[in-house]
């Protein structure tokens, strides 16, 4: 392979704050004021919901909110959609079931999210939840 | 709440911790550290690979009261004051060792560690086996196992021994 031009072999511009550690990742962004979530996850693998009683994560210290499937869904905030569409062989649309951000009704596997609670630490957030 | 003085990357530092603070968490929150990067929290993927007295360590599963007096290196105390790369960051970099960095402070931390507990030679079965506890998604390894025999002869300063597997 020849070692300039066409096939040589180029060091990467980005891998140097990489190697240093300055890259800038979504969890390292650190804003004044800003507030951690936490989602609290189901621990059945199949069950169905009954009410959510959130008062006490609400009133849980450094808490600013707690949301559940149906605050979502009276919110209008819509689920995960599939981000590539197919078509069945006879041309009708593929079948795209209901994929809420927050479990609704029932929680289909373990880990599935039930709840999220917002505070002013992750600390906070995570005794809360 | 429990006081911890250790020093990082060769500066001292006092910090006020909870019981439960993990050294991550102490190295990312409160220093501002966040080169070393958390991937599961579990101990499973070695993105938060740091050294504490020489010895890599995987900062998730250490207690910050655990690190107490202690000498902690980060990723971001590997290169020299005037940018000069440590051996093992210029091979990872050589070698195309890294595609999105995120295990690379972990990796470059781990394969130190191996290459200086390893003074009579490494074989790649062995540099293999000992990158077991580091994941990475992206590269495949390949390339981070001929950067990490690449930097053995620049740390320890001689030629590779014809290992026996
Ligand atoms: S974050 Fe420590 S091993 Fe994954
Ligand atoms: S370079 Fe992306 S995970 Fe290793």
């Amino acid at each position: 392979m020849g070692h300039d031009g066409i096939g040589a072999s180029v060091r990467r511009k980005e891998d140097l704050r990489f190697l240093n550690g300055r890259g800038h990742y979504t969890d390292d962004v650190n804003r004044p004021g800003q507030l951690y979530a936490y989602i609290r996850r189901s621990d059945r693998p199949h069950a169905r919901l009954g009410a959510i009683d959130t008062s006490a994560a609400k009133a849980s210290p450094g808490v600013v909110a707690v949301f559940t499937g149906a605050d979502m869904q009276a919110d209008g905030v819509g689920g995960l959609p599939c981000g590539w569409q197919i078509h069945n062989k006879d041309g009708s649309p593929m079948a795209e079931p209901p994929h809420p951000v927050l479990a609704v009704g029932k929680v289909r596997h373990v880990g599935d999210p039930v709840a999220v609670v917002i505070a002013h630490t992750r600390q906070q957030a995570k005794d809360a939840a | 709440m429990p006081q911890v003085s250790l020093t990082v990357n060769g500066t001292q530092h006092t910090v006020e911790v909870e019981n439960r603070t993990l050294l991550v968490e102490l190295l990312r929150e409160k220093i501002g550290l966040t080169g070393t990067h958390v991937g599961c929290d579990t101990s499973q993927c070695g993105a938060c690979v740091v050294h504490v007295d020489g010895t890599s360590v995987k900062s998730c599963t250490m207690l910050a009261v655990q690190a107490d007096g202690a000498k902690v290196t980060t990723i971001e105390g590997l290169a020299a004051a005037d940018g000069t790369l440590h051996p093992m960051q210029e091979m990872f970099r050589e070698h195309h060792a890294l595609q999105c960095g995120f295990c690379t402070p972990g990796m470059v931390m781990s394969a130190i560690d191996l290459v200086q507990s390893h003074p009579e030679g490494l074989t790649e079965h062995q540099i293999r086996e000992g990158l077991e506890g580091n994941l990475c998604r992206c590269t495949g390894y390949h390339n981070i196992v001929k950067a990490i025999a690449a930097a053995w002869p620049l740390m320890q300063g001689k030629t590779m021994p014809v290992a026996a597997e």
